[in-house]
């Protein structure tokens, strides 16, 4: 058996304390979703003493939890969709400088960065007002899109720039059109700071609640941060149906990670060293 | 072609980006709103909004009608009986479309109206606070005049409690009418858990004096005097009006309010002092920033807090603990050297239900309709029902329930009230009053002077005096 260092012992130790500290929240939210209120304040780590099944039904039933899931991730993923394809294609053309305005494209959108999405509440309030966009699945993806772009245009154009242009020069020899370049030799090349882009604009979505709270009033159409606000009573919070709403809102996103597990570690690890 | 392609790319890119691009466009209106009084441009935008929705109302379509109040969780008896009467309106007027926009969250609800006023397209039922703090709102004809609706209707509010109409009278600022039917009187109490005064022999302290020497015995024993959760600021500022009652009934309130009485002065601060002694001496319990109501209503329960400062909000939540026997319902604690100000309370209406809809306006008479049904004395039948006669109510009822022993009890200390008023800030035109004092009160929870706390809220005060 292999003899253990020091160091190693202090790694492991360290890796179990870490391991405790992440994995206390999870423990805390799907055993709180089984208890009622008074039991979740009077002994908040102990395992529930009778399994309060009712809170998932309010959950689902009451809360509508499982309408409000979809809704988020038609959003996140129809907005991450829309950040992909355009900030990619917007990114090649200002990395690689092909037009004589590239810079001052390049300020164009990242000024978006310095400005706070909700100081233009109001103004898009109204825009969807006037345009009858409210409660509406595309205009919100839109303006998702919108909100998020800035940022993954910032990761990926940063990440495009470390790619080597020889790939996109040999492509043009071969024949390949400037759109067959971004989406053949690009994109895969570049797929760890496009996924870094994409994870942020999805979770970004998915947790937004304020432009949710003003623009979906329909209540087929709320998202799971709002539905999770409404448990909060005007003096009296529902905890229990709130902890099986929230684990019940994890559950896509744990799928999505489980499947793209290598991509999503391979963007996060892209965008710690990138951009 | 790679120009047309760098076009279309760039044309796609611009074209989502100018979406939330209106950033420039977006500031300057929302600075155009901040210094334009939000309520005056919604009165004037709304008559365009109106007239966008006239042909469907003419050609004989559903009204669209939304609703905001902070009902929206359905574990709330109270709430879940607005959130059934919503559906069961729908039914019976198919030709209303009555859009639930409720959120219960303070700040979430107040971004929603706020908005939606600021917007141009205000929501047409809504529930708010009334008081000085929303002067604007009136006097800019967000919230429509309502007394010519009451006096063609004589019947529909003949029930009411007067009183309970004084904080939405505005005649003291020259705006005359009623603005609003009060929904949800209440009073501020104290729920004791008896079982540990049996235990301890001793009996229920109704005084400060008495709390404090009951106290060490209390705290001896294992058992918080009086559980405060701090964590939902709201706590803090009702505690101190409360408090402020028993101490100088409404005196300090008026001279707070007209500006004779500065908050960092003798008498405020000397209450932020009690607040802090009192803390300091463990009445309080500990580490109260890590709990809310919710928190002390579980440690009322559950005999680790022997009293909880509270309202009649909870008594339906009470009545369903598995040792309600044990509890009992009491008025807040007076001062035994202040006997004159022991039924000052603080309590009364809080939230009045309105609308923003004008005569004229293609969703008045629905608006109308909506606003009649849910402040209809059978709407209040259904909920003295639904909650079992527990709990107060804006209107008297013909046949009364035999109400349980809580709300009896409860209503023998608020029928006795000589005088009742709400939170002390809601009584200022400085909308941001009440969260500046919740906030800095409760920074007592986290050590903070009392001398400190007071300096900070004046400041506050002497700013927004010389913004205005």
């Amino acid at each position: 058996m292999k003899k253990l260092k020091a160091g190693d012992i202090l790694y492991r130790i360290l890796a179990v304390f870490f391991f405790l500290i992440f994995v206390y929240p999870i423990y805390f939210t799907v055993v709180s979703s089984f208890k009622n209120n008074t039991e979740i304040w009077n002994t908040m780590f102990a395992l529930p003493s009778r399994i309060e099944w009712g809170n998932y039904v309010s959950a689902v039933v009451d809360v509508g939890i499982l309408r409000a899931v979809l809704n988020s991730f038609i959003f996140s993923f129809g907005a991450c969709l829309v950040v992909v394809v355009l900030v990619t294609m917007a990114a090649y053309v200002v990395a690689r400088k092909l037009l004589r305005f590239s810079g001052a494209l390049r300020m164009y959108y990242l000024l978006g960065l310095m400005i706070p999405p909700y100081a233009m509440l109001i103004p898009v309030v109204t825009m969807f007002t006037e345009l009858g966009f409210r409660d509406k699945y595309w205009p919100m993806i839109l303006l998702y899109a919108a909100v998020n772009f800035p940022m993954s245009f910032y990761l990926i154009t940063g990440y495009i720039e470390g790619v080597s242009k020889e790939l996109d020069e040999a492509a043009i020899m071969d024949g390949c059109s400037t759109t067959g370049i971004i989406f053949r030799i690009i994109f895969p090349v570049a797929s760890p700071g496009i996924f870094t882009g994409a994870i942020i604009s999805f979770l970004a979505v998915y947790n937004e609640l304020i432009f949710a709270n003003t623009l979906l009033t329909n209540q087929a159409m709320k998202t799971i941060s709002v539905r999770l606000l409404g448990l909060q009573g005007e003096r009296f919070t529902s905890y229990g149906p709130m902890f099986a709403s929230i684990v019940l809102s994890i559950l896509p996103i744990l799928a999505v990670y489980l499947l793209f597990q290598e991509k999503v570690e391979g963007g996060i690890a892209a965008g710690a060293v990138k951009g | 072609m790679r120009k047309k392609i760098m076009s279309a790319v760039l044309a796609s890119a611009m074209a989502v980006s100018l979406l939330g691009g209106c950033q420039g466009g977006g500031a300057q209106s929302s600075s155009q709103a901040a210094d334009q009084p939000e309520s005056s441009q919604a009165a004037e935008d709304s008559s365009s909004g109106a007239a966008s929705e006239a042909p469907a109302a003419a050609g004989g379509e559903k009204v669209k009608v939304r609703i905001l109040t902070r009902y929206s969780n359905p574990d709330s008896v109270r709430e879940r009986y607005f959130m059934d009467m919503v559906a069961k309106f729908q039914e019976e007027n198919p030709d209303i479309e009555l859009e639930d926009v409720s959120i219960s969250d303070e700040n979430s609800r107040d971004t929603l109206f706020k908005t939606s006023v600021a917007s141009g397209d205000p929501i047409e039922v809504f529930n708010f606070l009334g008081y000085a703090a929303n002067l604007d709102y009136v006097s800019n004809g967000v919230v429509t005049d309502i007394s010519s609706l009451i006096e063609e209707d004589p019947a529909w509010t003949e029930k009411y409690i007067d009183a309970l109409f004084a904080p939405v009278d505005y005649s003291a600022y020259g705006v005359e009418g009623t603005y609003g039917l009060p929904t949800a009187p209440y009073g501020v109490c104290c729920f004791y858990n008896k079982a540990i005064f049996d235990e301890l022999n001793m009996e229920l302290p109704e005084t400060w004096e008495a709390i404090e020497a009951a106290a060490p015995k209390l705290i001896e024993a294992g058992y918080i005097p009086m559980a405060f959760g701090a964590k939902d600021n709201y706590r803090a500022g009702h505690f101190l009006t409360a408090l402020s009652m028993k101490y100088y009934g409404d005196q300090l309130k008026n001279d707070l309010i007209a500006g004779d009485k500065a908050w960092n002065g003798a008498e405020t601060l000397g209450l932020i002092e009690k607040m802090q002694a009192w803390q300091e001496a463990g009445i309080f319990g500990d580490n109260n920033l890590a709990y809310d109501a919710n928190g002390e209503l579980a440690k009322l329960e559950n005999k680790e807090a022997a009293i909880i400062f509270s309202g009649s909000w909870n008594i339906a939540t009470i009545n369903e603990f598995a040792n309600a026997g044990d509890i009992v319902c009491k008025g807040f604690p007076y001062f035994e050297e202040k006997p004159e100000f022991k039924d000052e309370w603080m309590g009364g209406p809080d939230d009045f239900m309105a609308i923003s809809s004008k005569p004229g306006d293609p969703d008045y008479d629905a608006t109308v309709r909506v606003l009649k049904y849910f402040t209809s004395q059978e709407y209040y039948e259904g909920m003295y029902e639904a909650q079992s006669g527990a709990g107060t109510y804006p209107v008297k009822f013909d046949e009364t329930i035999e109400a349980d022993a809580l709300t009896t009890q409860f209503n023998e200390y608020y029928n006795k009230a000589t005088n009742m008023i709400g939170e002390i800030e809601q009584f200022s035109p400085m909308t941001s009053l009440m969260d500046v004092v919740r906030t800095e009160v409760t920074t007592i929870f986290s050590g903070d002077k009392a001398q400190d706390i007071a300096d900070r809220i004046q400041g506050e005060v002497d700013a927004y005096g010389a913004g205005s």
